[in-house]
């Protein structure tokens, strides 16, 4: 309705949206490092945190990890780290790979976590957590709790939280960790699985998203999760919105395509961006 | 004066006495609207009692309604719908007169569930959407330990046909599925169009018993699972169930008060609800561990999660349409 809509005078007079940069270089191989940072993250370089849920590992989990300052198992993820990481490092010493991989924590309520596995990296020095079952936070709520409470570098403001295991699996539990990226929307935070990547795009910003073509596309979509859109704009992909409205019922931008190296993204709600992954990431 | 509707299951069951006098259409009018909005009765000013038809029953009462489609949706929301996933069960066990067993069965490109043949088996018609005809051509008969392909054939192969590989659709073409091709049709997902022909296909007065199961619409490619969970938003007069193994997935329409059956042999306990389109300011439920009273959930803030269903039944009514989730176990 014209109503919501703002007056071409006052648009002139609103200060623009602060823009924000997203990008997946973390998930380049480690042959081609990072591209360096740019423009206000040059100062203080990226630092990684590495949440794994009780899901099995995506094939690129050991380069995420040792990428990560920090890495931490919500309860049963510490199954599927102590099981999962020596079987995508076939070629190397199990004993030896999970004293490499070794978690710097474990949080949860232990219900899941195999109790020699918790043994086995208790005693190598990880950080045991037990919380009781708490119907308001999810597993995911606590360790991102956890991770902004103890920043592996000077603060949260370069840190990108990596989870591992958030999608596929009880439905419910996806929809408590879609929730964790609305919770914290100020927090940086990525939902990886085999197939796609997801974040939170706030409304708060416009967004420039650089596409990593080599690991990352061209598959992509733009959700509405729990609230509508009445007006979003993007550029960069082969069907563009132009202050197109999106809501569950009607139109959802998916299997869009990315056609540039940076796309870009406003809109009056926030959404969730996806990407699909590459198959040889 | 009470006024009582009998057609109206749920909480306003009124009935209308045949001796009242009332001041024809516009004042009935008021008064139901007065029954929809919890108002005290009231006569329209300056209205006069006329006489009510002696036998007052729902069609004629629709008819008085028929010229304002918005108060008669309005009255149809406390119309109660229920749920029970007894499709689930194995045949025999199956109560008697179940609603909406004759399902329908749509197979997504995704690797199939452990209980895939009970529910082939079980089914009224088989659709395969595109790649999902590769996914029963390669994993049924390693499910079934039956190497006999031809046992296993859908009575309809639809989609863009771009996933499904050419001997599969020479193989079923040739053991009589019907090769439905759309690839003409860009704009909607290959579950959309199976919804789509099979609703086009049903004779109106079966609608309301339709139901559609759904294997392999989550997990995969995130954007595939939101496109086809917003297939249950866009068709949302049809019970359309997403499945997967771990759990199914409806939505629960806020047009109506939702009675959910939960059969505890295969599904449960754990639980939850969600509005993902919109947020609700109020929902409702009974049957739940941790139940909500006319609670406000939204993402940002409060969702339902990991709830656990502590009766056989679960009540629900909300102001949002939102998507109900329980988890799924023993079947095989």
């Amino acid at each position: 309705p014209l109503t919501s809509r703002v007056s071409p005078a006052a648009a002139a007079t609103m200060p623009p949206l602060p823009t924000m940069t997203h990008s997946s270089s973390f998930l380049l191989p480690s042959s081609s490092p990072p591209a360096p940072p740019t423009g206000a993250d040059a100062e203080n370089a990226v630092s990684y945190a590495v949440v794994v849920l009780n899901q099995r590992l995506p094939r690129f989990a050991p380069l995420l990890w040792t990428r990560a300052r920090l890495r931490v198992c919500a309860d049963g993820g510490a199954n599927r780290v102590f099981d999962g990481m020596p079987d995508l490092l076939p070629g190397e010493d199990p004993d030896e790979v999970r004293v490499r991989y070794k978690p710097d924590a474990i949080e949860g309520d232990m219900d899941s976590v195999r109790p020699e596995v918790k043994e086995y990296y208790s005693s190598l020095g990880t950080q045991i957590i037990d919380d009781s079952p708490d119907q308001d936070t999810t597993d995911l709520n606590k360790c991102i709790s956890f991770i902004t409470r103890n920043p592996p570098g000077p603060d949260n403001s370069n840190l990108f939280i990596l989870v591992l295991g958030a999608l596929g699996g009880r439905f419910d539990h996806e929809m408590g960790n879609i929730n964790v990226l609305h919770r914290f929307s100020n927090t940086r935070i990525i939902l990886l699985s085999d197939d796609s990547s997801i974040f939170l795009l706030p409304k708060t910003h416009s967004h420039e998203i650089h596409i990593e073509r080599s690991v990352e596309g061209p598959h992509c979509g733009l959700i509405p999760m729990g609230a509508p859109s009445s007006s979003s704009t993007t550029t960069g992909l082969r069907w563009n919105l132009d202050n197109t409205s999106m809501n569950f019922g009607g139109l959802l931008s998916t299997s869009n395509i990315v056609e540039e190296e940076i796309v870009t993204v406003t809109s009056d709600s926030d959404l969730i961006w996806t990407i699909s992954l590459r198959k040889h990431t | 004066m009470r006024w009582r509707i009998p057609f109206l299951a749920g909480k306003w069951l009124w009935h209308i006495p045949c001796n009242t006098k009332i001041s024809g259409i516009s004042y009935f009018k008021t008064s139901v609207l007065s029954l929809a909005h919890e108002q005290p009765l009231r006569r329209r000013r300056g209205g006069r009692i006329g006489i009510l038809p002696p036998r007052l029953d729902a069609r004629v009462i629709r008819d008085y309604l028929q010229e304002d489609k918005m108060l008669w949706r309005t009255i149809r929301s406390m119309e109660v719908m229920a749920h029970s996933s007894s499709f689930l069960l194995p045949k025999l066990h199956q109560p008697a007169k179940t609603p909406a067993n004759n399902y329908t069965l749509v197979v997504l490109n995704q690797q199939l569930p452990r209980f895939m043949p009970r529910l082939w088996a079980q089914a009224k018609m088989r659709i395969c959407a595109d790649g999902g005809a590769n996914r029963i051509f390669d994993e049924m008969s390693q499910m079934t330990n039956d190497l006999d392909r031809n046992r296993y054939i859908p009575e309809i192969v639809e989609g863009d046909m771009d996933s499904i590989r050419p001997e599969v659709k020479r193989f079923y073409s040739s053991q009589g599925s019907k090769i439905s091709d759309k690839s003409h049709n860009q704009e909607t997902t290959d579950l959309h169009k199976c919804i789509s022909s099979i609703r086009h296909r049903t004779p109106d007065h079966e609608k309301a018993n339709l139901c559609v199961l759904v294997t392999g619409a989550l997990g995969g490619r995130f954007d595939h699972e939101a496109a086809n969970i917003n297939v249950l938003y866009v068709f949302s007069d049809m019970r359309i169930v997403l499945l997967s193994d771990d759990c199914l997935i409806q939505l629960l329409p806020k047009t109506h008060h939702h009675e959910i059956y939960i059969e505890s042999s295969v599904e449960g306990p754990h639980c939850g609800i969600f509005p993902i389109g919109a947020p609700s300011t109020s929902t409702t439920t009974t049957g739940l561990k941790w139940n909500l009273s006319d609670a406000e959930m939204r993402f940002g803030s409060m969702i339902s999660t990991s709830n656990i269903v502590d009766s056989d039944k679960v009540t629900v009514q909300s102001d949002a349409d939102l998507l109900w989730t329980i988890s799924l176990r023993n079947l095989t």
